[in-house]
């Protein structure tokens, strides 16, 4: 083996030219005459010009249209939202039904049968086959609830929905009333600033919302369950709000929880799964349990 | 020890114990005479036959066997002088420490190096994009932004204009690898894509394999970009500073200690009409270090990297714009914490003059924490109606990795070229979405990627044969020695297989096959976000590992004149994909993010045509290409186009000297458009208030499909123009603060702005879909940097 080290020892050999013609055995090139370089200029600047002149759209004019890969039409359909309020009261359930739209009819300026006329809104208690007909006290104002006076309904109980409506497809639901949610005993503890306690988690709350009052405030904050029946919640608030007078704990079921959480398509022209949980239609039918701490 | 690996031991031994059939080989380092940077892609040949070879990215070479006797061996590269060593060949090795260069006048040759320095590509890969950092200096459209200059190859193909995330050949961008000497970075663009995280001032070499990658490299399957960065001048302090309105950009590079060099460069950005307008913080900064040393026949080299990106970005300040009452409330911004940071040793030795190796250890980490929210609430008393939305993203991400990996080359008998090599890679994760008043509790995992690998590169006269086997699996850390249950622990052999035959002509021939696995997929929050402009990862834990199987063929050489051309085809057989959404994860409830397996394919070829064409130089390039996945939740499992599937795509970057001192540069793109989805109608969707049983609607898209139109063909063009200083306040500042040199720029992009390139289509009542643009008026902007 033999180690060179020749730093000072080359000579610059300006002769060669092209590195990679040399490579391969090739001559080295000439350089090109100045009339090739005009006729390039040329070229380019005729192809970019049409380019430039051929791609025009004014900005009064809706642009160039995409075009259609997957035929899909619209499906129409009821929209509803409705909740099961286990809080040992008559009369709060409630279910606001609509439609769904086109995109035409949403914009225009009136929208013909927004909300249309059910020929029955059912609940139905899986367990003792109690049926409750939900209506609606005016129905000329379409954004009126379905409601039912004497629904209370329970938690931990199971009912399943129907609304039938003329022109459209039956819809569906069925829902879990969440355990009523409860502390662990011995768990709470008030400080001047923080709140700390923990909850015995149940297998049909899906996620908690919790209330804080005060004499003259409110706040609130979300957990979701972790591993485990505990959910340990450490809840921090100003001083000046004054001592918390009130706990109150919402258990909601998977539908409540799953339609609330889900990604919201305002973004056009983006793909969103939908976060119904009914059939034959569109939204949610859910259900909380209420629970309310005395503090 | 498994089977494969014994018949392995065996078949080194064998080699190891071998004679050489054939000495005399002549390797070495090629330097820069005033920096002492090893130089890359120097065209080292016998003059008298034209046979030789190219510098490889550490300024190594290795010349084999050309004969015996005295010849005249020449140095030769665009931007230094040729230089020739009259040498002795024998049966002899003989090892040449440095051979020193002296470099051009780089203003004059700016032009050529452009051509002829843009796509070097080796002579094995078939698939690479090898850049010469000056592009980035010359095309001020480019921003000196590596991952703007990158959408031009036309290999590579993006989904969202405004998002930096890019695909490479039909795969997704989590399994594109980007690594900065050899370390990798998991998010390497700064905030909403504004720039990569390196200075450009650092970078030395891009070097991209978009396919057909041997055995060496592994972990992902689309694509390795590899940005060596510089090592530092010898003898003389340099550098460059960027003063700008927003913040300031510099690089120093000096001697350090005896036969050590060191590197500093960093940039720091904030953007003042947010900060005072919109009341929004915001910082955006990178910083990198660099020492390296030589230490008898070992380069040692130390490398620290750092990036932090901050805003806080809300529209409160905007709301005095409103009639007072107008919202019960309102609220829209996002608040985004992005860092980045690595830190490693890396050593080269050359143990014999055929034999050499490579090590480094280093540890990368990416946190992420992006939080955005809108919301609104209008009571229409007349209706009793309440238009309610409250929509808000969270997504948190940890990726952190320590790895050590090492690879002996060796340069044996009948011109092979072996190389054996491991890796270890010690990964953490951790992630949570959809976290808003909670405290914190991310799902935290980690794993163990185990490879390693043997290749044998034969050149047997005018064809050249590279034969490679890499072996890999992921295990749970702390199981050292015991598989763990599952699909993951078992070993997976990932074949790579390439040829090059060399056509009269000047012409090659290349075909390369390969399975490719990976241990990890990223999350897509695309739609959910109004940008994603970060990667997500996420743990596959006992989910099979992506892979996939690659077929390519190639063809290139000299067209006419100093053009030359390159066509390529390939065919990807996705066997095993993921996909990780933020909308499916949320649906679910879940806290981490839901992976749903899948499978596609693409195809497709490429024509590029690139080289100097009197005083125009550059390239121009098109593809074909096709994306397809298939997945259970999306058309019911029925092929489905991927979000990036762009049929035709036409590129090009052009150089025109206008005279020595001014070069022009034109960047233009014209490409099919992207898949979108079209929503069919709207419903009304309610936001639940449990404290006082009330309800608040508004408005959502119902998209039952995914990507079922196509957006219209996308045209961009902009133009530069770079000017080197040589008198006015310009120059004159230069001088006073001891610059050597003072460019002015100017851009101008978005030329074609009467022509729309549609981000979104709205409804207008009466008027029918629109579609809206990003851009409706060309931009200028103008710089201004100096070099010292």
């Amino acid at each position: 083996m033999r180690t060179l080290n020749i730093v000072s020892s080359i000579l610059p050999n300006p002769a060669s030219s092209s590195s990679r013609a040399a490579c391969r055995g090739e001559a080295p090139r000439e350089r090109r005459p100045e009339s090739r370089d005009k006729h390039i200029s040329r070229y380019i600047s005729i192809f970019l010009s049409s380019l430039f002149v051929f791609s025009c759209d004014l900005p009064h004019q809706p642009g160039p249209m995409p075009t259609e890969i997957v035929e899909t039409e619209f499906v129409p359909g009821l929209n509803i939202l409705g909740v099961l309020r286990a809080d040992d009261q008559a009369g709060t359930s409630f279910i606001n039904v609509n439609r769904a739209l086109t995109t035409e009819e949403i914009y225009s300026d009136s929208i013909e049968n927004f909300s249309p006329v059910a020929d029955y809104v059912e609940v139905m208690s899986v367990s003792d086959s109690m049926t409750y007909y939900f209506s609606r006290s005016n129905i000329n104002m379409e954004w009126l609830d379905y409601t039912n006076n004497y629904l209370n309904a329970t938690a931990g109980e199971t009912y399943d929905l129907e609304i039938s409506a003329p022109g459209f497809p039956t819809l569906t639901g069925h829902t879990i009333i969440p355990a009523k949610p409860q502390l662990v005993a011995n768990s709470l503890l008030i400080e001047a600033d923080q709140i700390s306690f923990e909850i015995e988690h149940q297998a049909s709350a899906y996620e908690y919302k919790l209330y804080l009052f005060f004499a003259e405030s409110v706040l609130d904050r979300v957990v979701k369950p972790v591993n485990g029946d505990i959910i340990e919640v450490d809840w921090n608030f100003s001083a000046s709000n004054g001592s918390p007078l009130y706990l109150g704990l919402t258990a909601l079921d998977e539908n409540l929880t799953r339609y609330g959480n889900s990604p919201i398509s305002f973004i056009p022209n983006t793909y969103h799964p939908d976060g119904s949980t009914v059939r034959g239609g569109y939204g949610c039918f859910g259900s909380i349990a209420v629970a309310v701490v005395e503090l | 020890m498994s089977r494969t690996m014994k018949i392995m031991a065996i078949i080194i031994g064998f080699l190891a114990l071998s004679r050489p059939l054939q000495a005399g080989d002549v390797t070495g380092f090629v330097l820069d005479a005033q920096s002492g940077e090893s130089i890359i892609g120097v065209n080292v040949f016998i003059k008298a036959t034209g046979e030789g070879t190219a510098s490889n990215v550490e300024g190594f070479f290795i010349l084999r066997h050309r004969g015996d006797g005295r010849v005249e061996l020449t140095f030769s590269h665009i931007a230094y002088e040729d230089t020739t060593l009259s040498i002795n060949l024998g049966r002899e090795n003989q090892f040449i420490s440095s051979v020193v260069l002296r470099p051009h006048a780089i203003d004059t040759k700016a032009i050529e190096v452009v051509g002829k320095r843009t796509t070097i590509i080796k002579d094995m890969d078939i698939s690479s994009l090898q850049v010469d950092p000056v592009i980035l200096t010359e095309i001020p459209q480019l921003n000196k932004d590596v991952f703007k200059l990158i959408q031009f190859s036309p290999s590579v193909t993006t989904s969202d204009p405004m998002s930096p995330q890019y695909y490479v050949r039909g795969s997704d961008p989590g399994e594109n690898l980007v690594q900065m000497d050899g370390m990798t970075i998991y998010n390497p663009q700064h905030f909403m894509g504004s720039s990569a995280i390196f200075n450009p001032y650092s970078i030395k070499n891009v070097e991209m394999l978009v396919g057909g990658f041997d055995a060496e490299y592994g972990g992902r399957n689309a694509s390795i970009m590899n940005i060596s960065t510089r090592e530092g001048h010898q003898s003389e302090i340099h550098g460059e500073f960027r003063p700008s309105i927003s913040g300031i950009s510099g690089a120093i590079e000096f001697p350090a200690g005896e036969n050590g060099t060191a590197m500093l460069s960093g940039r720091t950005y904030t953007d003042f009409m947010l900060r005072v307008m919109m009341g929004s913080p915001n910082l955006v900064m990178d910083y990198n270090a660099a020492y390296q040393v030589l230490l008898g026949k070992t380069r040692l080299r130390f490398s620290g990297f750092f990036a932090r990106d901050y805003m806080d970005y809300s529209v409160d300040n905007l709301m005095l714009f409103f009639p007072e009452g107008l919202f019960e409330s309102f609220g829209e911004g996002f608040i985004t914490n992005t860092t980045n940071r690595a830190l490693g040793v890396k050593f080269n030795s050359v143990l014999l003059p055929m034999l050499t190796l490579e090590g480094q250890v280093y540890h990368s980490a990416s946190t992420v924490d992006n939080l955005t929210y809108f919301n609104y609430s209008i009571t229409d008393t007349a209706e009793d109606f309440t238009a309610a939305l409250d929509y808000k993203t969270h997504i948190e991400n940890t990726i952190g990795e320590n790895t050590g990996k090492a690879n002996l080359a060796w340069y044996a008998f009948w011109n092979q070229t072996v190389k054996l090599g491991f890796e270890i890679n010690d990964i953490f994760f951790a992630n949570e979405v959809g976290r808003f008043d909670a405290d914190p509790n991310p799902n935290e995992s980690g794993a163990q990627f185990q490879s390693f690998f043997v290749q044998d590169k034969l050149e047997l006269g005018p064809l050249q044969v590279k034969l490679g086997l890499r072996n890999s699996r992921s295990q749970a850390p702390g199981s050292a020695g015991q598989l763990r249950p599952g699909k993951q622990g078992e070993w997976h052999m990932e074949p790579r297989a390439s040829a090059s035959l060399r056509i009269p002509g000047g012409h090659q021939f290349k075909a390369a096959y390969g399975k490719y696995f990976q241990y990890l997929t990223t999350m897509d929050s695309k739609g959910d976000e109004f940008v994603q402009f970060l990667d997500y990862y996420q743990s596959l834990e006992d989910r099979e590992p992506l892979h996939s199987i690659h077929y390519i063929v190639g063809l290139n050489g000299p067209l006419f004149g100093d053009i030359a051309y390159e066509i390529s085809a390939y065919y990807k057989d996705l066997q095993q994909l993921y996909r990780a959404t933020y909308s499916s994860t949320v649906v679910a409830g879940e806290s981490s993010a839901l992976i749903e397996g899948g499978s596609g394919e693409s195809y497709g070829f490429e024509i590029l045509l690139r080289g100097e064409f009197g005083r125009l130089s550059g390239w121009l390039g098109y593809n074909y290409s096709r994306g397809f996945r298939r997945y259970p939740s999306i058309l019911d499992g029925e092929r489905s186009l991927f979000d990036a599937d762009q049929p035709h795509n036409l590129k090009s970057i052009l150089l025109f000297k206008l005279t020595p001192d001014i070069v022009a540069s034109s960047t233009l793109q014209i490409t099919s458009g992207f898949p979108r989805t079209w929503e069919t109608g709207m419903r009304m969707h309610g936001t639940y208030d449990p404290l006082t049983n009330s309800t608040g609607f508004f408005a959502t898209y119902i998209t039952p499909e995914r990507n079922n139109v196509r957006y219209p063909a996308r045209f961009a063009w902009d133009i530069g123009w770079k000017k080197k200083l040589r008198s006015g306040f310009g120059f004159n500042l230069a001088e006073y603060l001891g610059g050597v040199d003072a460019y002015m720029t100017m851009t101008i992009r978005n030329l074609l702005f009467l022509h729309r390139n549609p981000v979104y289509y709205f409804y207008i009542p009466n008027y029918g879909y629109y579609g809206f643009g990003a851009e409706y008026l060309p931009s200028i902007s103008f710089g201004y940097s100096l070099q010292f």
